[in-house]
């Protein structure tokens, strides 16, 4: 037995265990424990895999960046009450039957597989960025700008001033959706039609007067 | 080259007027929005005008272009000028020229004037898109955007009430049919594996393609042509789509688009010839929606309602004229009744401007306000009501002489008595609205004449209701009918046209002596209660669906969420979720028009809502139902 | 000797797990995290495809870092709308969001 099939299988011990540890540990400290077992067991694969470049991206990105994230937002919400993160049985049971139904299928599939493989020397990072600067400039700014709206987006949406007020969630059964009373109806119009003379916009589609309430159209 | 190769260019004018209208909005100076509609329109009429010409004289073109190739199967589109798009080309862009023209004054006042044009814009791109494609895939396309700008056009006052769950209604019933037309087409696909006219046609005359696939191919196609045409049993939703503005109403729901299911049967009839069955099927179904239309709008008092009725009976003729295997007589009959039935559509408009009521009873006396709407009117319901010389007598000839010839007995007394109820209805209508003597709750008092933009379009399309006929008639030896290719000229039947005008006459004679003299009691057959109930309700056809389907569908779903919440929790919401899908979709089908029965919608919609817990709201519950399906997808296909 | 088809059913099994976690979390947290066990999943497989299948050019490596790059911004953005949603209300549990009814 070569060193290459006792490293895969022990990387790949470590990964499934580290996964199943993320979805069945009952806190949520020790999920992301386990997600980080996860990724460093991922990375090492890569490095089996003889991609260094790879197994170092993983390491920055996941198992330093996205863990750290992760860990930080477990430290600022609200602890979930105790066995809160339980759903109900039926749930468990049919997702679990469905999750393995689709191994059973794709093991059997891909075990039964054959692939076309190429020999030949693994690539090495010069390689990688040849291509990646060359034919996958485009994309690579793109994704660049991606992660420059992600991060304007996430500090909008986290801002602690939040100027948009959104109501609470009522309990089930407190409002059924689409019954809004009149007055509530003539609110949101005028709110609706003061923001948008506000901003000097006059929509297209505005209402002809019949539709719009009085107390509504003369708010402005 | 020759110019009839940038007839593809047609659609595409309306289109951009549509592309403007939505790109600019409130931008756009408010009189800008009709010239675009107009000016692009009448380039269509004068090209459509050359194109006639080009046909008549034996000409043809096609073109087709490749659009999709997968492996060996390559799908073409491209456009098909023959005899019988030129006449349809004719009849859409004349009808909606004159149309645009009146809306100028009809609309003048409305906020949305802009978006109205350009809706009207946009349904006259699709419904030159659906005459001028040489295939049916090109042609349903074209379809559904027709379907969509009636949609709109319907909804058009959304802050109505009764607006929005009419063109819902429309939508959905007619989208039914549709889904026949789809399922016509994956059939053709599988067995012939083309959609353009020629191929198919060529593979049913060499009767490479025969059979069962073919009947059910032909009654697929005929069930999306009940839905644009509203015929029996998909016909529900016409007469609430008259809750849009009433040019639209002529345009779209009289004249053209509700036609473009004649057109269909018409152009695909090969695949209808081909099997007695279709054919039979056909005409029943056409026999029947002539009578019942026509019976009901004997009880109609809202004038648009009347000519909605009116509609959906004179379609059920030309579906009849269809099933006697005479299609030209249909596209005469579809030709004249787009002229005389627009004339009338925009004569009501005229009314309901003046007077501002739909109801016959709140009328009366008009004749002397308005002179000009009054004589048009009058011109159209003499042709709908098939007196001679007008246009009406000639088409309706035409199908009552096919119905004679081909020996069915039925239908020709179906369409004489059809025939007769016309006359009597149109008369009722005419004398309620503008001879009878204003009544108490009469509004016409204030009532004035419309502007010339109004009633200009009146005088055209008056002065082709009367002549428009003689082009299909044997004085001028079947002109039309040689023009569509159809040359072996019948023998006229001068005992059936008199019989036919014998019992109009009489019709309208009652009508008079009744509503006029008061020989007779005017609406007596109300006296009835039996009577009464059948044409107010409408045969219950709203009720036969509220009970027969909608209520079935929400018990099935009823029961699915109990048994899911017994149950397994989760795989089975995906089905309650599809439950509570189509009763979504049928609890529309339950809308009711003016007529009272409030408090059924009422009760469909909280029924709905209790389905409606089913969707949950919760993400997962979702997120599982796409997994599940996903996972199925994969074992079925895992090889 | 490990074959392309050893790392595929790794992937397989791992994503299958993540799968199972994004269904049956009742913690939003824990579906992001496990979302983010289903890409790694995804990655495995295309890491294994360059090397085996296309060992001289480095195009399935590139899409993994494509794909890391997703993550991290959908990571990001995700946990701000969980901070809000903590902040704004007093859901911690994902089924109980039920606003998305139609």
């Amino acid at each position: 037995m070569s060193s290459d099939v006792v490293m895969f299988y022990t990387y790949a011990l470590v990964a499934v265990a580290g996964a199943l540890g993320l979805v069945l540990a009952s806190r949520l400290i020790h999920a992301v424990m386990s997600l980080f077992a996860t990724l460093f067991a991922i990375a090492a694969l890569y490095l089996l895999l003889g991609s260094e470049f790879l197994a170092a991206m993983q390491l920055f990105v996941y198992g330093g960046a996205i863990t750290v994230l992760v860990l930080f937002v477990l430290i600022l919400t609200r602890p979930a009450p105790e066995g809160a993160d339980r759903t109900r049985k039926g749930t468990m049971w049919t997702a679990g039957g469905v999750c393995a139904l689709f191994f059973g299928v794709l093991a059997i599939t891909l075990g039964r597989a054959d692939f076309r493989v190429a020999a030949g020397q693994s690539h090495d990072a010069a390689s990688l960025a040849s291509i990646l600067f060359s034919r996958y400039v485009l994309p690579f700014e793109i994704a660049g700008l991606v992660l420059t709206i992600a991060l304007i987006g996430a500090i909008v949406l986290a801002r602690e001033d939040d100027v948009l007020d959104t109501p609470s969630d009522l309990p089930e059964g407190a409002r059924v959706p689409g019954t809004m009373t009149l007055g509530e109806a003539a609110a949101a119009a005028a709110t609706y039609v003061k923001e948008e003379a506000a901003e000097g916009l006059a929509p297209d589609a505005a209402p002809s007067p019949g539709s719009v309430p009085a107390e509504a159209g003369g708010a402005e | 080259m020759e110019l009839a190769a940038y007839s593809w260019v047609l659609p595409l004018l309306p289109l951009a007027a549509f592309a403007v209208v939505l790109a600019t909005g409130r931008k756009l100076p408010r009189q800008v929005a009709p010239a675009l509609g107009i000016t692009t329109v009448g380039l269509v009429f004068l090209a459509s005008l050359y194109l006639a010409s080009f046909t008549a004289s034996g000409q043809e073109f096609q073109a087709s272009t490749e659009w999709l190739k997968f492996g060996a199967v390559t799908i073409d589109f491209g456009i098909l000028v023959d005899p019988l798009t030129a006449t349809m080309l004719v009849v859409v862009a004349f009808v909606s020229l004159l149309v645009q023209v009146y809306s100028l004054g009809y609309m003048a006042e409305d906020d949305r004037f802009r978006w109205y044009y350009g809706a009207i814009s946009l349904f006259t791109a699709a419904m030159l898109g659906v005459v001028l494609s040489n295939g049916w895939l090109l042609m349903y396309m074209c379809w559904e955007v027709m379907g969509l700008a009636s949609y709109l056009l319907i909804g058009f006052w959304y802050a109505d009430d009764k607006a929005p769950p009419a063109a819902m209604k429309a939508f959905l019933v007619t989208r039914f049919g549709d889904v026949g037309f789809g399922l016509a087409l994956v059939i053709m696909f599988l067995t012939v594996g083309s959609f353009t006219f020629e191929t198919v046609f060529h593979s049913v005359e060499t009767h490479a393609w025969a059979g069962p696939t073919l009947i059910a191919c032909a009654l697929l196609l005929f069930m999306g042509a009940m839905g644009k045409s509203a015929q029996f049993p998909l016909h529900v939703w016409l007469p609430d789509a008259m809750a849009g503005p009433t040019p639209g109403s002529a345009l779209i729901h009289a004249a053209t688009m509700v036609a473009a299911g004649v057109y269909l049967v018409a152009r695909s009839f090969p695949l209808f010839e081909a099997s007695p069955v279709t054919l039979t099927v056909v005409g029943t179904v056409g026999t029947i929606t002539a009578v019942m239309g026509a019976l009901i709008a004997l009880a109609m008092n809202d004038i648009k309602k009347v000519l909605a009725y009116s509609t959906i009976s004179q379609l059920g003729l030309m579906f009849l004229a269809l099933g006697t295997g005479s299609w030209v007589a249909a596209m005469f009959h579809l030709m004249t009744h787009a002229f005389f039935k627009a004339l009338l559509f925009l004569g009501a408009g005229s009314v309901i401007h003046a007077t501002h009521t739909q109801d016959l009873h709140e009328m009366g006396g008009l004749w002397r306000k308005m002179p000009w709407t009054t004589a048009t009117w009058v011109l159209g319901a003499l042709s709908l009501a098939g007196i001679p010389p007008l246009a009406g007598f000639w088409s309706k000839d035409e199908i009552l002489l096919s119905a004679l010839r081909s020996g069915q007995t039925a239908f020709l007394v179906a369409g004489l008595f059809t025939a007769a109820l016309t006359a009597f209805y149109m008369g009722r209508a005419t004398l309620l609205a503008f001879f009878v003597a204003p009544g108490p709750q009469s509004k016409s008092a204030h009532a004035h004449e419309s502007p010339w933009v109004m009633t200009a379009p009146l005088v055209v399309l008056a002065g082709l209701a009367v002549t428009v006929g003689l082009v299909g008639s044997p004085l001028m030896g079947y002109a039309f009918a040689g023009f569509l290719g159809e040359h072996e000229a019948a023998e006229p039947s001068l005992i059936l046209a008199g019989v036919a005008v014998g019992i109009a006459t009489a019709a309208i004679a009652l009508a008079w002596s009744s509503y006029l003299k008061g020989f007779f009691e005017p609406d007596g057959y109300f006296r009835s209660p039996v009577v009464t109930k059948l044409l107010s309700r409408k045969f219950w056809m709203d009720e036969i669906y509220h009970h027969g389907v909608i209520r079935p569908v929400i018990w099935v779903s009823e029961g699915l969420r109990r048994t899911d919440n017994a149950v397994v929790d989760g795989v089975v919401r995906a089905v309650g979720w599809v439950g509570l899908r189509i009763s979504a979709v049928l609890a529309v089908f339950d809308r009711k028009g003016v007529d009272g029965a409030v408090d059924s919608l009422g009760n469909s919609v909280t029924e709905a809502g209790e389905v409606r817990r089913i969707h949950t709201g919760n993400v997962q519950t979702y997120l599982m139902c796409f997994v599940v399906a996903v996972v199925l997808l994969v074992v079925v296909f895992a090889r | 000797m490990i074959t392309l088809n050893h790392y595929l059913i790794l992937a397989a099994m791992l994503f299958c797990i993540g799968l199972f976690g994004v269904l049956t979390s009742k913690s939003a947290l824990r579906v992001v995290i496990c979302v983010e066990l289903v890409l790694n999943a995804v990655n495995i497989n295309l890491a294994a495809f360059s090397v085996y299948v296309a060992p001289r050019e480095a195009v399935g490596v590139n899409f993994v870092i494509f794909l890391m790059v997703v993550a991290a911004a959908e990571v990001g953005l995700a946990l701000a709308l969980l901070i809000t949603l903590n902040r704004t209300s007093d859901i911690s549990a994902i089924d109980r969001i039920t606003r998305m009814k139609g």
